[in-house]
């Protein structure tokens, strides 16, 4: 039987990593499945609409507006589970988008300097106006040859480690696919692949807005809208075929301040009988992330360790460990939730 | 205590999706029917519609903070879609775990036999529809595209793509050959 085949197919499919021909066989198989729906009475359609209603709202607490929603609110979302990536995997066909490939390059203007990186190894190239990027292989950069004017504009195909050199007169664009990267601060990764797959900006020290580009190829850069914008260790993942951003932090967040200073001694994160409170505001502080606290007891908690080596999701590992707490990232923030301690009398 | 506060969604610079419960209800009664039949029409079985309407609407509550949405509605169906091909994936797998299915045949050999079967049941379709279907399905353009490219109304155009799907849907079910795991599968 193929069915073995035909489930690993599926999911390649779905893991968004699949080849056009694979591609095409799923959509052209989806496109097969299609049954006639039976007709509703009125009265059926609002059985089931309150049916499904209610059981969306049993399975979390979705509370009306009140002021103290916030709390209750982060409660619940500590004991959901359901983590599910809204796929990534690319459906051309079925939302009849022109591929983002071709559409950049339309977009461009002429008068680009091309530069492709055929190295097997990724590779610097410094642009004229003195950033520094790191090419992947496989990755190409255009930009004005001059890269002069009231912009600095630059389209990259692939993935990339930017280095902006600081101009505030002339902000710095990374064009990707549908997405435009607007740089407020220094550097940063863009990942925006060949095929359809999602794109990513990771940022590493400074501050990136990350939009759509706006519709109409004469409209001002000006109008961005439908974006959002990242400080360090948080990323964005862009849809191509849900046209939505995602935010969330990076796989291994670095201390901000002794990045951004080069080389610097890693800061010491040695506590003796600290207040938790106090641990969870250095980490905010240092890794420019921030972390909740589900329960106000939890301030009361001590905490005495040496966790400077850690990366910093080990610290907050071991940190929760210690006061019999969990932790989990939320988007961009990190949020913890544990009973607390008594407080001192 | 500075860290119980709700921090509202300052890395939102031009927002398009709510937050608040009542416009979360208000997306859900708007289209909740249209992505229940698509799920249905898909599924053939209306207990895992509701089960994949109602799992996609949780999802987005608990993500809301996360998600900024430019197209709700392609946004939707998009992912229905795949938790549809989700629904039929764990359907093999379940299959596959009780079945003696150890001798799989060369993937690549699959997808090739695959291919033939989708292009001989194509085969079958008359040219012009064929050739509409294929601009738009594997070419990726659009109705109105192809109605400019081939002077055509668009209506004309949808109809066709219509029609191929159709009769491809026909074909295929009949088919006699590797179409057997799609019979299996679907019904």
């Amino acid at each position: 039987m193929s069915k073995k085949n035909f489930y690993q197919l599926l999911d390649r499919y779905r893991a968004g990593n699949c080849t056009d021909q694979e591609r095409s066989l799923v959509e052209q198989w989806f496109a097969t499945l299609d049954e006639e729906v039976p007709q509703r009475s009125t009265q059926e359609n609002a059985a089931i609409e309150e049916r499904i209603w209610n059981a969306i709202l049993a399975n979390q607490e979705i509370e009306p507006e009140t002021p103290v929603r916030t709390f209750q609110l982060w409660k619940w979302a500590a004991a959901a589970v359901l983590v599910l990536g809204i796929g990534f995997a690319s459906f051309k066909v079925f939302l009849k988008e022109s591929d983002p490939v071709t559409a950049t390059a339309s977009n461009q203007p002429d008068n680009l300097v091309t530069y492709l990186n055929r190295n097997a190894s990724p590779e610097n190239i410094t642009l004229p106006d003195g950033s520094v990027l790191l090419l992947s292989p496989g990755t190409k950069i255009s930009y004005p040859a001059e890269l002069a004017g009231s912009k600095r504009e630059v389209y990259l195909m692939g993935k990339a480690f930017f280095n902006v050199s600081h101009d505030a007169e002339r902000p710095f664009f990374v064009h990707t696919g549908e997405v435009v990267t607007k740089v407020l601060g220094t550097s940063f990764w863009v990942e925006g692949s060949n095929n359809n797959s999602a794109i990513e900006v990771s940022v590493v020290t400074g501050k990136v807005s990350v939009s759509k580009k706006s519709n109409g190829p004469d409209e001002a850069n000006s109008k961005i809208k439908d974006g959002v914008i990242l400080t360090a260790n948080q990323r964005v993942k862009y849809s191509h075929e849900t046209h939505a951003f995602e935010t969330g932090l990076v796989a291994n967040p670095q201390p901000v301040t002794s990045s951004a200073k080069g080389v610097a001694a890693p800061e010491s994160f040695v506590f003796q009988d600290t207040h938790f409170i106090d641990v969870i505001e250095k980490l905010e502080k240092s890794f420019g992330v921030e972390i909740i606290l589900d329960n106000d007891a939890m301030r009361y908690c001590l905490f005495t360790a040496d966790i400077t080596q850690e990366p910093l999701f080990t610290k907050l590992d071991l940190l929760c460990a210690a006061v019999n707490a969990t932790y989990e990232v939320r988007g961009t923030r990190i949020l913890i939730s544990g009973n607390g301690c008594p407080p001192p009398r | 205590m500075k860290r119980l506060k709700y921090i509202p969604e300052d890395a939102r610079a031009g927002s398009a999706f709510p937050i608040n419960r009542k416009e979360f209800e208000g997306i859900y009664r708007e289209h909740w029917r249209e992505l229940y039949d698509f799920a249905v029409a898909k599924t053939h079985d209306k207990d895992v519609a509701e089960e994949i309407v109602q799992a996609l609407f949780v999802n987005i509550w608990e993500k809301r903070d996360q998600l900024l949405i430019s197209n709700l509605r392609s946004y939707l169906f998009v992912s229905v879609r795949n938790r549809i091909i989700d629904h039929y994936k764990e359907r093999i797998f379940s299959d596959l775990t009780s079945a003696s299915d150890t001798t799989a045949p060369d993937y690549p050999l699959f997808l090739d036999e695959l291919e033939t079967t989708f292009r001989e049941a194509m085969g079958q379709l008359p040219e012009k529809t064929r050739d509409i279907f294929l601009l738009n399905r594997i070419e990726g353009k659009s109705a109105s595209e192809i109605a400019d490219k081939l002077q055509l109304p668009s209506r004309t155009v949808e109809y066709h793509i219509t029609q191929a799907l159709r009769k491809l849907r026909e074909i295929l079910r009949n088919g006699i050959t590797a179409l057997l795991i799609f019979i299996n599968i679907t019904f």
